[in-house]
């Protein structure tokens, strides 16, 4: 029997890249499980020492490898099993497409932002008057600012690379200031900053341009159009200025203050789409990316075919350990096989011949045979998808707080510039007799200019950035700013039963001896099921490891499915089965009878074992609560929240749970799409938050306002929550909700700051009276305060942020091994 | 069934660590195994029938970690 690699007819796992030398070829292939800097060197010197390799690099940051090579010698399958047999798992590139183009995105929004402070930059010295004094000096201290922010931007292609762009701007800005004050400037002036307030928002911001616009035509009024408005007021004063050409009308200024919005804005679309990337590729670290495939039975040949290829009726093996990767009836074979994350089930089901097994249940120490029964749409995972969907359309809505406030304050500003215009018009017709349009105009526009609150667009990232880094010292990662908005207003939270509340898997939970030490009963209990492919033989083995206890030499053995085994063990027969079957072969169990019941009356599994007639004791097997569901299920009651327990497992087994923890209501039996239906009822009432980490724990984290999926859960189940606990700690629910609560304390008092000071320029800006330099004090003041109130304390959060993510995706620099 | 500790050398990380565990694991007659980073070693479970302490090794032996010793 012969087993190839994944048919590359139809699928590859990896990319060609045009190569140094026309007789070589390149390849790149995503790797996982890369953990530190030191594994790169073990799989470079892996595949520098194979025949026909030129060249290898290895990128940790990106998890992937370059490889060159000899066509006519080596072959990609052979190198990337290579990778495979020393213990890395190969990424599908389909998988990662996502991931690789929000990393894509973040490249791109850095480089508008580095060329966007270039603009900035010089239009700051240009403007720049001596003789307004000491407010001269802000705005070199926003080219400061900005300046570093460029370094920092910068500072993951090269230090030097940073340091240079640095340096760049600093010598231009001091070269334009040194122009400028030596008088050169005074005619082109306004012509420069018009110049460089058209680039930015025509050239560089065009995409803002598009989005305000789509926005404005569906009668929407977001960030973007609020900033294409103040936007367009700055040029719009600009060009009255260069008509008029009077003297002492700032034309320069306004067009400045354009290139300072736009700039502000473009910075914060990049802050937002550094927290997004950041905690999307922390959720990468989570997911399985290897490429999905089923061993195909052909003949006599295995072959690895992509899970969307097979077809019904094929037949499928699917070796120990394994996740069953399709719906299918067992052929042949026999196995325990683990539902819980499919089904809710604590304790593994034995499958033999005609028994169906669900795509994305656990194989256990069998090796199954299976005819596929449904592909594609009919399968089960694909209806959990779909269920997942639906779900995500009936979620109900949070309106970000940010959406909240313009939806008041847009109309405001625009109201008060209209009211600024008219009170012009009309106060200057009553008290002069002559209408000032001049003054009207220059009043409403300067009320539009200073109305944009820029700092208002990295008020909840910045909220966010803090939030998040101390959620990631708690091992909890908060993905999504509905986390942060909302988990603080949920009134009650569900918990899945397996696998959430409770370890999710049988463990040995009591043992009962006669006459011989646990040690000794646990090894002899350990040796005949180490044999056996009972569902629960993996738990008592694994016991026995743990404790030091090594099985002793089977000599023969043999197995009586669903009741137990019988196994010849040096010169002794040994029988380890259930209860009935040592009875059924005249064990006496007269001394163990009141403990067995007591045990079965608990709920757990128990398992008898007898050596040489004689019993020698029995092992309790249950799935046990985690160590801490109680303190956490208290101290969220205590918080005031309701919980409720949904599970697809019996009513016996979650009643006794919920009592255990005292948890307020329980659902048992609950299919997977039903768990979604629950979470709806409940939101009549109040928002609801669910725990779960199962495939049928998709649907209903993605209905409840707030999902919370476990590290160790399913990829669907992670992918659909909004709060990940990476720990695996139930203890990080309080504090999760603690973080929420604090995190949208900082976001209102950010965006209370960025609403301060602009707001307060209005109507100072609305008598006509002040220049148009203000709106830039107020906007640099406005983000220095929201930069300080949100990292105080902890700067660290926001560099690290900036460092984690967002280096470009080249080729790494390939070295010769 | 039989337990035999090996002294590894070469693990940077827990990460390297967890790759010899699963390679460990996927050897048939394996039956379970922990490898710690912190002390330099692995404990497997194994059926010697199945499988060996040679074979282990090479096993530990092929990503280039070395093995040091066992008991």
């Amino acid at each position: 029997m012969s087993i190839t690699t994944t048919d590359a007819t139809t699928f590859q796992p990896w990319s060609e890249e045009p190569s140094t030398r026309p007789d070589r070829r390149k390849i790149r292939a995503r790797i996982g499980g890369l953990h530190c800097s030191l594994c790169t060197g073990t799989i470079e010197k892996a595949l520098g020492r194979m025949p026909g390799v030129d060249k290898v690099a290895v990128s940790l940051t990106h998890e992937q490898a370059l490889v060159e090579y000899d066509p006519t010698v080596a072959r990609p399958e052979h190198l990337l099993q290579t990778l495979r047999d020393i213990g890395y798992t190969i990424s599908d590139p389909r998988k990662l497409k996502g991931f690789e183009e929000e990393e894509r995105d973040l490249v791109r929004e850095a480089r508008r932002f580095v060329v966007a402070v270039v603009l900035s930059v010089a239009s700051i010295p240009i403007i720049a008057d001596p003789q307004v004094g000491w407010i001269g000096f802000l705005p070199a201290l926003v080219c400061l600012s900005l300046g570093g922010f460029v370094y920092l931007v910068l500072r993951s292609t090269g230090f030097w690379v940073a340091i240079g762009a640095f340096s760049a701007l600093a010598v231009m800005a001091l070269s334009l200031l040194y122009l400028n004050l030596e008088g050169y400037l005074a005619n082109s002036a306004p012509w420069l900053t018009g110049g460089l307030a058209v680039v930015l928002i025509f050239g560089i911001g065009r995409h803002i341009l598009y989005m305000a616009f789509q926005a404005l035509r569906r009668g929407i009024i977001n960030q973007h159009v609020l900033l294409e408005i103040g936007a367009f007021a700055g040029m719009a004063g600009g060009v009255i200025g260069l008509v008029l050409n009077r003297p002492g009308y700032p034309t320069a200024p306004f067009f400045a203050v354009s290139v300072m919005v736009g700039t502000y804005h473009i910075f914060s679309e990049w802050l937002s789409l550094i927290v997004k990337t950041r905690s999307s590729q922390a959720v990468k670290r989570l997911l399985d990316l290897q490429p999905e495939t089923a061993r195909i039975v052909r003949g006599t040949v295995e072959i690895d075919v992509p899970i969307e290829d097979v077809k019904l009726g094929d037949l499928v093996r699917i070796r120990p350990g394994e996740r069953v990767p399709v719906d299918g009836t067992v052929v042949s074979g026999r196995s325990g096989v683990d539902q819980s994350l499919v089904t809710g089930e604590s304790i593994p089901v034995e499958k033999t011949e005609g028994d169906a097994v669900i795509g994305g249940s656990i194989n256990g120490t069998g090796t199954l045979l299976v005819t596929i029964t449904a592909v594609g749409e009919g399968s089960f995972l694909h209806q959990v998808i779909r269920h997942v969907e639906d779900a995500r359309a009936l979620k109900p809505g949070l309106l970000h707080l940010v959406d909240r406030v313009l939806r008041v304050y847009t109309p405001t500003v625009l109201g008060i510039a209209a009211l600024a215009v008219i009170g012009w018009l009309v106060g200057s017709w009553l008290g002069t007799g002559q209408v000032d349009v001049e003054r009207a105009v220059f009043a409403g526009l300067s009320v539009l200019v200073m109305g944009y609150p820029c700092a208002v667009g990295i008020s909840a990232p910045l909220s966010i950035v803090r939030g998040a880094g101390q959620a990631a010292e708690h091992g909890i990662l908060m993905r999504t700013g509905e986390a942060f908005q909302g988990f603080r207003t949920v009134k009650q939270i569900v918990f899945d039963k397996t696998g959430t509340l409770t370890e999710g898997r049988p463990m040995v939970r009591e043992i009962e001896t006669l006459d011989v030490s646990e040690q000794e009963l646990l090894a002899i209990a350990a040796a005949a099921e180490a044999s056996s492919e009972h569902p629960l033989a993996q738990a008592v083995v694994k016991a026995a490891f743990e404790r030091g206890a090594t099985p002793p030499e089977v000599e023969s053995f043999e197995a009586f499915p669903g009741k137990g085994v019988v196994a010849r063990i040096g010169t002794g027969e040994v029988l380890v089965g259930s209860p009935r079957f040592l009875a059924e072969r005249s064990i006496d169990l007269t001394r163990l009878t009141k403990r067995i019941d007591a045990l079965e009356a608990a709920g757990r599994t128990v398992i008898a074992v007898a050596r040489e007639e004689r019993a020698l004791g029995v092992v309790a097997l249950g799935d046990a609560l985690r160590a801490d569901a109680v303190s956490a299920v208290a101290t969220l009651r205590k918080a005031g929240l309701k919980t409720i327990l949904v599970t697809g497992d019996n009513e016996r087994a979650a009643r006794r749970v919920a009592g255990d923890l005292g948890i307020d209501e329980v659902h048992a039996g609950v299919l997977p799409q039903d768990k979604a239906v629950i979470i709806r009822n409940l939101q009549v009432n109040a928002r609801v938050a669910m725990v779960g980490d199962g495939i049928n724990d998709a649907p209903a984290l993605m209905q409840a306002d707030i999902g919370i999926a476990m590290g160790a859960g399913t990829d669907i189940a992670i992918e659909a929550a909004d709060i990940i606990i990476l720990s695996n700690h139930l203890a990080a629910l309080p504090i999760a909700r603690d973080i929420s609560r604090r995190s949208y304390g900082k976001m209102v008092q950010n965006v209370v700051l960025a609403f301060l000071f602009n707001g307060g320029g209005i109507p100072l800006a609305a008598t006509g009276l002040i220049h148009p330099v203000w709106a830039m004090v107020a906007m640099a003041v406005s983000v220095t305060a929201i930069f300080i109130n949100s990292l105080w304390g902890s700067p660290r959060l926001f560099f690290d942020a900036i460092r984690s993510v967002g280096r470009p995706i080249v080729p790494a620099p390939v070295q010769a091994v | 069934m039989k337990t035999t500790t090996f002294k590894i050398e070469g693990m940077n990380c827990d990460g390297c660590a967890n790759t010899i565990k699963t390679l460990v694991e996927s050897e048939p007659g394996v039956q379970m195994a922990t490898v710690s980073f912190e002390e330099g070693q692995a404990r497997i479970l194994y059926d010697p029938q199945s499988t060996g302490e040679d074979r282990l090794v090479a096993v530990i032996q092929k990503p280039g970690f070395r093995v040091a010793g066992r008991y």
